[in-house]
């Protein structure tokens, strides 16, 4: 038997060990820009609005929705035992819209325009944000 | 975007010219290197145009590092370049890479340059991420994003602007099949086509789920093949061997707000041909209710639906009519893909659409119709299984190349 291929995980740099920080302490860490209150993501150096590169940390509500997603059936790698697994672009409550997982669901309660909030998945030493139908 | 109009003197409408193509067959398992690939499809497209290698000393190719670079295959040839560049990237890059060829003979650095690409898409490195080479790495960038949570593919990476676009516009799985279904058609009347037989919408709806909305035959094939382009001034050309395929206008990788995470900003249901079509048609001087007949982009049949929206050939939300009608069948106002495309040709990230419709503006196009006393093909017209595939009077295509959602360019071509 041979042994499958292992997920990639994080590798924090200078300008996302915050955000990989907040995940391990069960925080969903986004930016805010202090002059325009634009929040952003992810991880960057500058607000996209405004061009002013004064970001700070904040935690996000964690709640969202599903803008679109999609059920993966054919996998390949080390993801090939997971499937079927649904991925999604989950909308912020706080504007940002970023990729995830859908988890813990059944696949057909999975819609557009659902409700989500964020949980952790533990990877190796790292957790990565995933969301819940709520 | 002001500029970009069809007064500006920034555009080269009707200055240069495609005038050699060329091609190897469409396979699974060439047996040869891409170093032969390529060096076979240029020689091809030099004798298509009547040149000598010493007549060509530009080289343009693309690839993600699964090819052989123009250095290698100039040498081989013969070619002394004056210039050459080989970059990294896929399917965006065709339209592109000829838009750069037309700039730096216009800044007088070269004369005569070649486009190609080379590739064991199934042998050796395969798009739909099954090939060995796959391995994992540690994520940064956008990758966090991505690989982390198993978007291995281009076909997971793109179905979540497909089930954006049907959630939005209640486009159906049933009438996006139809690209398939018609592309399968035009095959069926090409010898070169690696799939030939036609297909019902029942059969794609049957073929197994890759990743919704996409069925197996929903996505393009996976083949080895070797692709060129000759593109030189229109003057040169009237000199060659062919009817040139007049360069009218050319959008290069025109991208959404932002190319990496396209749907950050911007509907998620749109795709770069929405700001790509601001370039393509003032430049070109005309519209698409003028153009004849389309290349657009199949990597998956959902591709060619929302480019063709995204590009004006009908109003936004109604791609899924569009490609359904008949329009873009042979016969129809305004054919699609008439060689089968990525979806039953073969797959060589976009060059073979070009090529395709080079030869139907000369009104050339390889189909089994019967050659004359003369050496040109009489076309019957007749479209059915190992018939005619050739457009009646095709004068004005428009190749739309898609790289992602965010990235895409495109060229519209004339009838020399």
């Amino acid at each position: 038997m041979t042994s499958l291929p292992q997920k990639p995980v994080p590798m924090p740099t200078p300008d996302t060990k915050e955000f990989w920080d907040g995940c391990s302490q069960g925080i969903l860490r986004i930016q805010k820009c202090e002059d325009c209150s634009s929040h952003v993501f992810f991880p960057t150096l500058v607000c996209q609005e405004c061009h002013s590169d004064r970001l700070t940390w904040v935690s996000s509500s964690g709640l969202g929705e599903i803008k679109t997603f999609t059920v993966v059936r054919r996998a390949v790698g080390a993801f090939a035992p997971d499937a079927p697994y649904t991925i999604a672009i989950v909308a912020l409550d706080e504007g940002p819209q970023l990729m995830t997982y859908i988890v813990d669901h059944k696949e057909s309660d999975v819609a557009i325009g659902k409700r989500v909030a964020v949980a952790f998945e533990r990877r190796m030493d790292s957790y990565l944000p995933v969301f819940k139908l709520v | 975007m002001a500029e970009l109009n069809g007064d500006s003197p920034k555009h080269l409408r009707g200055k240069y010219a495609i005038v050699g193509v060329g091609e190897t067959g469409y396979t699974r398992g060439s047996g040869v290197t891409t170093r032969k690939l390529g060096t076979r499809a240029i020689r091809a497209a030099l004798d298509d145009a009547g040149l000598s290698a010493s007549d060509v000393d530009g080289m343009l190719s693309y690839s993600y590092n699964d090819s052989t670079p123009s250095p290698t295959i100039a040498g081989d040839l013969g070619i002394r370049l004056n210039f050459h560049m080989d970059v990294y990237g896929g399917g965006s890059s065709t339209e592109a890479l000829v838009g750069i060829a037309m700039g730096v003979i216009e800044a007088g650095m070269c004369d005569t340059v070649v486009v190609y690409r080379a590739m064991n898409g199934f042998s050796q490195v395969r798009i739909g991420g099954t090939s060995k080479r796959t391995k994992p790495s540690p994520l940064s960038g956008d990758s966090l994003f991505t690989k982390g949570y198993g978007y291995m593919s281009a076909g997971q990476w793109f179905s979540k602007t497909f089930m954006r676009h049907m959630y939005e516009y209640g486009t159906t799985p049933e009438q996006v099949a139809m690209v398939k279904v018609i592309h399968s058609e035009h095959a069926s009347a090409n010898p070169k086509a690696y799939y030939k037989d036609r297909v019902t919408v029942e059969d794609v709806l049957s073929s197994r789920m890759i990743v919704k909305p996409l069925h197996l035959l929903d996505c393009c094939v996976e083949t080895d093949n070797g692709n060129a382009l000759i593109i030189t001034r229109v003057e040169k050309a009237k000199d060659l061997r062919q009817r040139p395929a007049v360069i009218q206008s050319v959008v290069g990788r025109c991208c959404k707000p932002r190319s990496d995470m396209h749907y950050q900003s911007g509907p998620i249901s749109t795709v770069a041909g929405h700001y790509a079509k601001e370039i393509l048609w003032p430049n070109a001087g005309l519209g698409p209710e003028e153009v004849d007949l389309t290349g657009s982009y199949d990597a998956f049949t959902f591709t060619t639906m929302l480019q063709l929206e995204d590009y004006g050939f009908c109003p936004k939300g109604e791609g899924g009519n569009y490609v359904s009608s008949g329009e873009m069948r042979l016969g129809g106002r305004r054919p699609n893909n008439t060689s089968g495309g990525h979806l039953c040709e073969g797959y060589t990230h976009g060059v073979n659409m070009v090529i395709e419709n080079v030869r139907q503006l000369r009104g050339e196009v390889d189909d089994s119709c019967p050659i004359g006393a003369d050496g040109k093909r009489k076309h019957t017209y007749e479209y059915r299984a190992n018939g005619c595939r050739q457009v009646r009077d095709a004068e004005i295509s428009a190749n739309l190349g898609w790289g992602t959602p965010g990235i895409g360019s495109a060229m519209v071509m004339a009838r020399g």
